[in-house]
């Protein structure tokens, strides 16, 4: 099942499937490691749910809700 | 002795003329960065640390 | 015969520490050509040969679309330094090992300086330094730029590599189908041997026609282009290799530049066609780009994994995050970052603050009171009594009795910031900033400009949207600068003794309100969205170090104690000297006769609807612009005050707590100091936008000053 890397609650972990971005944004996020097959885990989220933390490849990284909703990801186990 | 009160009114207003006129060639020389270099307000003015980034 | 050595890394690797530890003071500080990035470059020794170590901005990758990747890129390619020191963070070590693969693509000698070493070992890790040499193919030296250890290793790598250069080529150990593709476009390109030696230069021009920004500033040009002109640069002839990866990449200047005929693009648009179709077969809808960004960070997890490096995929909720849950809380995170705000105004204006300026003022009155004393003894004339006590004793007096509330605030900051909090509030206000238009990082810059307006409009270069850092930079100075703080001081003490604390806060907290206003207002006037990718790193919390602070902390003393003996000094004597010569330069009794009366006396009627009608009021916002301070220096002699105590008594017959009041909206809005003015017009590039911008402060505050007069008249009267 597919859901969205701002769907996953905090502390839970899934592998990227797919991103539905372009341009700069795109290009800055894949760059900083969100490629498909990609291990991510969900971190935390600031007030109102905007920016999110996530963990990735080691380190992690904040980026907004509006492109976390277009980055899709497995959940683990599902 | 009244000559050390002159004395010292004269090294004040010389002293403010000096930076006065120093503080400004500089100011427009340096187009305003000259102002930064002793600022406490400032952290760094993008001097030295990267912090200006 | 000096080397060349460039330094890059990411951002927040320690490379400008390393920078600082190599090189010390003998840096030179400048910019790259034509545009606002900061260059620094400094000499060294190396092994007894001279060295140029040129410091490069920060960078993630080297894709053609931000201004610090395109210098990089252009330093790296056209000037070829010798060598290239890759400085890599080693608790972060897969995504700086991007970077280090795209360095190496351009098939200069690499140095890879391992950083922060001991916070890895820390954590239980082991490095073999060694072992992950071997398998990058270039030299991996372990450091600790902090503590300045590992200097000899790294200093007998980059001699080495400079001298008999060992160049890797990544692209051999990427996975098959990209390194089928890349074979196949190097064929059509014309082989290995074939560079194609493409003028840049003619590219950038073909380019600045067809994609001109609206504003014609230089800076926006050489926002799109990939070249610059320095001196050193060779003609560009970049590794066919990477041609071929740029091609596949997707990037459009290097395929356009490459004045391919079209038999060539055939071919080369089989090869990527075939390319993504394999990898759609096991990633659908995947695209070239990230294909081959993919291959980079495969090949990476691949190496690190013969390595030995363990894969860190669970992470245990650490100290830092426990915090954080609590910090950034969806409903505790705003009122906590207010209450920290408050406090801090609160300590600064209130009890503590006001008990230690209290002292230094009796310090400064004994002196002022011993000076008029021993002036009078020996007989000095009434000018010279007043030019010294009244003009320079009072006038720089009465700002450094605030030296104990500045350094407060400051100590404040300085422990938010490094401690971290400070990421955490850029990650809390981002949202809000949004609704601006603007993202998270404005919010450095707007925060820096609590303390200095000037620093802050620098700082706001890293804002990466063109759009946005305009307006960023327009919108800074409505962040209270530090040098208000005694005028806030000064006035809440005399007005709004049992609420000082409050009464600042609410002055800072109608800045930011008017700051959100006015920046609605431009977003849909002036200002169109712009497109800012956002993603920041929210650093682990760190104990501020008492060394660290305390040395900031007598740093900026000292850096105050100069301004007050400076420009205050100077000032206050213009002042005194303007406010007892009256045009024809002859001494008067009365002020209100003084050059600087008829001056005041010509601007003071508008601020009669304001509240403070009068001269000196008028002159003290003038000289204002010089130095925020000034505003109490040149009321205290003025008022002829010779202590701020006694200022703030005259002042309390001058003012009614609203005019105060009013007068405090007005110095927090109106128009910065001139080295914020002289900022603005070098960074944001036009007269035009800089005069706007003072139009904006000054109108601003004479609104808002004029609404809280007029209307708190009607409740009062």
């Amino acid at each position: 099942m597919e859901t969205t890397l701002s769907e996953l609650r905090d502390g839970e972990r899934g592998a990227v499937t797919r991103l539905e971005l372009a341009g700069p944004t795109k290009r800055r996020l894949i760059e900083m490691g969100i490629t498909p097959g990609t291990r991510v885990q969900a971190m935390k989220r600031a007030p109102l749910g905007d920016p999110i933390e996530i963990m990735l490849r080691g380190y992690t990284l904040t980026l907004r809700a509006e492109d976390a909703r277009r980055i899709f990801v497995r959940r683990d186990g599902a | 002795m009244t000559w050390i009160a002159y004395a010292l009114a004269g090294l004040v207003l010389l002293a403010a003329a000096w930076i006065a006129v120093k503080g400004v060639v500089r100011f427009i020389r340096t187009k305003g960065q000259s102002a930064c270099d002793s600022c406490p307000y400032a952290n760094t003015c993008g001097k030295t640390k990267g912090d200006c980034k | 015969m000096s080397i060349t050595i460039a330094l890059a890394g990411n951002p927040n690797s320690g490379k400008t520490t390393l920078f600082n530890a190599l090189t010390g003071s003998n840096q030179y500080v400048g910019n790259w050509p034509g545009v606002t990035v900061e260059r620094k470059e400094a000499r060294f020794q190396i092994e007894g040969e001279e060295a140029t170590l040129v410091d490069l901005p920060g960078v993630y990758s080297l894709s053609p679309y931000s201004l610090e990747e395109n210098i990089t890129r252009h330093f790296i390619a056209q000037h070829a330094p010798d060598v290239v020191i890759n400085i890599v963070d080693a608790t972060n070590i897969e995504r700086n090992l991007y970077l280090t693969l795209q360095l190496m693509e351009l098939e200069r000698p690499v140095v890879v300086a391992l950083n922060l070493i001991d916070e890895l070992e820390r954590q239980g890790v082991k490095v073999d330094c060694r072992r992950l040499s071997a398998l990058l193919g270039v030299p991996v030296v372990p450091i600790s730029a902090k503590k300045k250890q590992g200097f000899d290793g790294l200093f007998a790598a980059v001699y080495q590599q400079a001298h008999s250069p060992v160049v890797s080529y990544p692209a051999r150990r990427y996975d098959e189908a990209t390194r089928a593709a890349i074979n196949e476009i190097v064929a059509a390109l014309g082989g290995l041997s074939s560079h194609s030696a493409f003028d840049l230069d003619e590219h950038r021009a073909h380019r600045d026609e067809e994609e001109r920004d609206d504003d014609h500033t230089p800076f926006a040009e050489h926002r799109h282009i990939g070249g610059y002109h320095d001196e050193g640069d060779r003609d560009f002839a970049p590794p066919t290799t990477w041609v071929a990866l740029k091609i596949l990449e997707g990037d459009e200047e290097i395929a356009g530049a490459a004045q391919l005929s079209p038999a060539q693009k055939r071919r080369i648009r089989k090869a990527i066609d075939a390319y993504v179709a394999h990898g759609r077969t096991i990633h659908p809808g995947i695209d070239q780009l990230t294909l081959v960004v993919d291959a980079r960070y495969e090949a990476i997890e691949r190496t690190l994994r013969e390595a030995g490096f363990p894969r860190r995929e669970e992470r245990e909720v650490s100290l830092s995050d426990r915090i954080d849950r609590v910090l950034t809380h969806k409903v505790l995170a705003f009122p906590i970052f207010l209450l920290l705000m408050a406090l801090m105004f609160f300590l600064t204006f209130g009890s503590v603050g006001s008990t230690l300026s209290g002292l230094t003022e009796e310090m400064m009155a004994l002196l002022s009171d011993g000076a008029g004393a021993a002036l009078r003894a020996v007989g000095s004339p009434a000018w010279i009594r007043s030019l010294i006590v009244d003009g320079v004793m009072a006038g720089v007096g009465g700002v450094l009795v605030f030296l104990p509330q500045i350094l407060i605030i400051f100590l404040f900051m300085s422990v938010l910031e490094d401690s971290g909090y400070m990421s955490r509030a850029a990650f809390i206000t981002d949202r809000l900033l949004r609704k601006l238009g603007l993202s998270g990082r404005s919010f450095i810059p707007m925060l820096m400009g609590f303390g200095c307006t000037t620093t802050a409009v620098i700082a706001a270069r890293g804002v990466e949207n063109e759009r946005d850092r305009k307006m960023t930079i327009l919108l800074t100075p409505f962040m209270s600068c530090g040098a208000k703080l005694p005028v806030y001081a000064l006035f809440t003490a005399a007005f709004f003794p049992g609420n000082r604390g409050l009464c600042v806060l609410s002055l800072y907290v109608l800045g930011m309100m008017m700051m959100i206003a006015v920046g609605l207002l431009l977003r849909k006037t002036a200002f169109r969205r712009g497109d800012t990718p956002f993603v920041m790193e929210l650093p682990n919390y760190r104990m501020p170090t008492v060394k660290n602070v305390s040395r900031r902390l007598w740093d900026r003393a000292k850096d105050f104690l100069t301004r007050a003996g400076t420009v205050i000094f100077a000032m206050s004597v213009v002042v005194w000297f303007l406010q007892s010569f009256a045009p024809d330069f002859h001494m008067v009794a009365d002020s209100a006769n003084s050059i600087f009366g008829r001056i005041g006396a010509a601007i003071a009627p508008v601020f009669r609807p304001l509240g403070f009608g009068d001269w000196e009021k008028s002159v003290a916002l003038l000289s204002g612009t010089i130095a925020k301070e000034a505003v109490v220096s040149t009321m205290q002699v003025l008022y002829s005050a010779e202590t701020t105590q006694r200022l703030g008594e005259v002042l309390a017959t001058k003012f009614t707590p609203l005019s105060a009041y009013a007068f405090l909206v007005f110095t927090l809005l109106y128009v910065p100091c001139v080295s914020a003015i002289a900022a603005i017009r070098r960074e944001i590039g036009s007269w035009r936008l800089t005069l706007l911008s003072i139009g904006l402060q000054t109108g601003t505050a004479y609104i808002v000053a004029l609404i809280v007069y007029q209307v708190g008249r009607l409740f009062a009267g």
